[in-house]
This record gives structure tokens, C-alpha cells and sequence, in this order.
């Protein structure tokens, strides 16, 4: 039975419980977390470093954690803010353009050992690879996770309006990709 | 007592009442024990209770006996009508509560469909594509993850996600510093080095002086030399650019030396910063 956020939020204030509240955090949102970093860097590897990063940063900013938003949206706002830097810090790594980062991104989709051109689900995948970063994340959390956008909104930092409109934008891009390819 | 008993007797005879001269003269009726010896006790304590003022010591509220039948009378009628009036005022569709819980479901699934409708009114192709996860990750991942060690790293920088400059700016105006840099650099070496090709000629004192000790030297005395010693060969012009070599490192930045050396050194030699 998983224990409230609240609670979780007491017991990891107190010193003689918070490793163990931390651990059950940890259990209750990783594989969310994890697949929302993993559809924006799309390796594996890269995925594990900015899980283990974002969550070293949750130890260390737990404590202040003001509780005027829901644990796990503020949670997705870390994990959304250090898979952006990481893109940031390949690009810088690899001194190219953006399109060639996402170039990259594309061939480490094509690199995958299951890869299969023919399946619409990969196709999916290489056009999402084609959306500027913000639009990804916006089309990831409102497809695969479904996220209100009054939730996203304060995720991202970003109004509702802009966010359906990015939304809209990138599934019309994406289409236009299946199609061409 | 038995002159009186005969007394009454006469008398009973001369009224006729020859049966009552016969009766029982017994007393038949019950009386407690100890009644008389109790009595005086109890004569005395019932004087006493006849003699407090009988002052009624309870506060009740003005017109309390007035309004009480009004009162009575509204409570009946107010427990009485009781079932009645919540079925009068309020109505529940029939099976409603059997129903709520299935309605609630309903609403849920409807919240989350909202995705779904979204997507089918945007792209209907889209919406056909099964939201399979095509991504693998290696077994046992998540049962052995084990966050990093504790580390005390600064607070995370919140990137916007907003438009940024274009980088080109910065990459162009980083190129413009170095080129001045180089460009000065370059300049200042080659005019000293060209000041330094002249210095001969502007000593002609020491130019008369070697000439004049070689041609003190033996011919045999100068091959000796040159085919044992070259290690070191004294003139006036090295003096001369040594200081001037040294004066100009002086007054050269590393990164003017270093931009230099790139310049003029051979393909695959070791330069190595300054």
C-alpha cells in the first residue's frame, strides 16, 4: 500500500526516517519519472544519469519543498528541467547545430537493437526526435501521460493556452512526418 | 369499669338493643407497633413541617406555564410531520444511489477519454497508433535502482524555455577579439624582426673588428675550428637578438606567443603552450 505524499513529506523531515521515506519517493515515482526522461533522451544510459541526477537534487531540496503545488508535479518539473540541461550539455559537448542534436537523437532511435522502420510505433518515435525540445515535452506528458493542462501548466511554467496550442502544433507535425515517411 | 359496663348494658335494655349487650366488645382494627410509643415523635415533626414557609426555591422562566401548552402542542406537530416533509420537498430519481457509483466511474473514464477524443479531433491517424513502448530497459532495472550518492551539489538551474539569442552573435564577436589579437601580435614580431635584420648594418665598428681577427687566423688554425667547434659562435648580431628576442617577449601577451607559434611551426612539431 503506497503512503501518502504527505506523510511521505513528514517522515523524510524527520532524521531518523528520512532515508526511509526517501527510498519509498523513490519506489512510488521512478518508473514515471524514468520513462518521462527516457522519451526525451532516448538512450538508456543517458536516462539512468539524469534519473540518479534529478533525484540526488529531490535529496537536497526536499526539505524546502513548499508544498504549494502536488509532490509529484513538482517532481516532473525537476526531472523536465534536468533532461532539458543534459540536451543542453550534449549540444555544447558536440558543439553542432540544434538539428544535428536531433539528428542524433534520431539515430539513437534507429540504433535501437528493436528497431523495426515498418512499425508505426518507431515512426512515432523518430517524429517525435523531429519536435523542438519544448514541444516534445509538451506532446510526451499530454500523450503518454496524459496530463491535465491546468497540471502542465505548472510544470512547465507555462500558460494553458500556449501549452494546447504547442500540443496541437506538435501532433500536426508528427502526422506530417508519419505521412512523408 | 364494671359499674360502667353495666350502666351502658341498662341502657342497651331499655333501647331493645338485647344483641349488642352480647357482642364483642374486642378491638378488631390493626394498628402498627410501637404506634404509640412513635407518636409523640411524629406529632412533633409534622408541627414542625406545617411551620416552613412554603417558598418555592426553582427559577423558571417568565410565561413558562403560559406558552407551555403553544410549546406542546408544536412539538407534536413537529414529530409528526417529520417524514413526511423531506419526501414533500426533495425528489431522487429512481435507483439513483444504486446507480452512483457507476456514474462516478462513468465521469472518471470521461476526464481521461478527453486525451483521447482530443487527439482523434486533431490527427486520426495518430489516435490509431497504439501507445506501445517500443523502449526495453534492462532487467530488474527498477527493483535495483539505487539513487547516486548523496551528493551536496548547488541548486539546479532552472533553464526557460524561452527563445535565447542566436549563438552566432557570440561566436562572431569571440572571432573578431582573436583576429585583433593576432593581427597586433603579428605585426609587432614582424617589426621587430625586421629592426633586428639591420642592426648589422647599423654597427660597422664590430663588422671591421671580426674581419681583422680572421685574418690573423692560419688557414689551418680555421678548419681545426670549424670542423671541432661549432657549438657556440659569438657575434655581435645574436647579442643583438637575444635582447631584442627577450625585450619582445616582454612585452608579448602568451596567448600573441602561442597564436604565433601556431603560425609558424611545421606540421606535426610539438608546440607547447606557454
Amino acid at each position: 500500500m503506497q503512503i501518502d505524499d504527505r506523510e511521505l513529506l513528514q517522515q523524510f523531515r524527520q532524521p531518523e526516517t528520512k532515508e526511509r521515506a526517501f527510498t519509498a519517493i523513490i519506489k512510488k515515482y521512478q518508473e514515471k519519472l524514468y520513462w518521462h526522461i527516457r522519451r526525451m533522451v532516448v538512450d538508456h544510459e543517458d536516462a539512468n544519469d539524469v534519473l540518479q541526477n534529478m533525484f540526488i537534487k529531490v535529496w537536497n531540496g526536499l526539505e524546502n519543498f513548499r508544498e504549494d503545488s502536488q509532490l509529484y508535479t513538482w517532481l516532473y518539473r525537476i526531472a523536465t528541467n534536468e533532461s532539458l540541461t543534459f540536451l543542453e550539455q550534449q549540444k555544447k559537448k558536440s558543439t553542432v547545430s540544434l538539428s544535428d542534436v536531433e539528428t542524433g537523437l534520431s539515430n539513437k532511435v534507429v540504433a535501437d537493437k528493436n528497431f523495426d522502420a515498418n512499425r508505426l510505433e518507431w515512426k512515432l518515435q523518430l517524429a517525435i526526435q523531429q519536435l523542438p525540445e519544448k514541444q516534445k515535452v509538451v506532446f510526451n506528458l499530454r500523450y503518454y501521460d496524459e496530463m491535465p493542462y491546468e497540471e502542465m501548466s505548472r510544470v512547465l511554467d507555462t500558460s494553458e493556452g500556449a501549452l494546447k496550442a504547442s500540443y496541437h502544433h506538435a501532433v500536426k507535425k508528427i502526422e506530417e512526418f508519419i505521412k512523408n515517411n | 369499669m364494671a359499674d360502667n359496663i353495666n350502666i351502658f348494658d341498662d341502657e342497651l335494655k331499655e333501647l331493645g338493643a338485647n344483641s349488642l349487650i352480647n357482642a364483642s366488645r374486642n378491638n378488631l382494627y390493626f394498628l402498627p407497633d410501637d404506634f404509640f410509643i412513635n407518636l409523640p415523635s411524629n406529632v412533633i415533626r409534622q408541627i414542625w413541617l406545617n411551620s416552613v414557609p412554603k417558598i418555592n426555591p426553582y427559577f423558571i422562566p417568565a410565561g413558562y406555564f403560559e406558552n407551555l401548552s403553544e410549546v406542546v402542542f408544536d412539538k407534536i406537530a413537529v414529530n409528526s410531520n417529520k417524514l413526511i416533509s423531506s419526501q414533500d420537498l426533495y425528489s431522487v430519481p429512481a435507483g439513483y444511489f444504486n446507480n452512483l457509483a457507476e456514474n462516478i466511474l462513468e465521469n472518471i473514464k470521461a476526464k481521461n477519454n478527453s486525451v483521447q477524443q482530443e487527439l482523434e479531433e486533431l490527427s486520426p491517424l495518430l489516435s490509431k497508433i497504439p501507445k506501445t513502448n517500443v523502449y526495453t530497459i534492462p532487467a530488474e532495472y527498477f527493483e535495483s535502482f539505487i539513487a547516486a550518492p548523496k551528493q551536496e551539489v548547488q541548486p539546479a538551474k532552472i533553464i526557460s524555455i524561452k527563445r535565447k539569442p542566436h549563438r552566432w552573435i557570440a561566436y562572431a564577436a569571440a572571432a573578431c577579439i582573436a583576429a585583433l589579437m593576432f593581427g597586433g601580435g603579428y605585426y609587432y614580431m614582424q617589426d621587430n624582426i625586421n629592426n633586428s635584420s639591420t642592426s648589422t648594418a647599423q654597427n660597422p665598428v664590430v663588422d671591421v673588428k671580426v674581419k681583422q681577427a680572421i685574418a690573423q687566423l692560419s688557414d689551418a688554425e680555421i678548419d681545426n675550428y670549424l670542423n671541432n667547434d661549432s657549438s657556440e659562435v659569438y657575434t655581435p648580431q645574436n647579442d643583438v637578438e637575444d635582447i631584442n628576442i627577450k625585450s619582445l617577449l616582454e612585452n608579448m601577451s602568451d596567448e600573441e606567443i602561442d597564436n604565433y607559434l601556431r603560425e609558424n611551426s611545421d606540421p606535426g612539431e610539438n608546440t607547447k603552450g606557454i
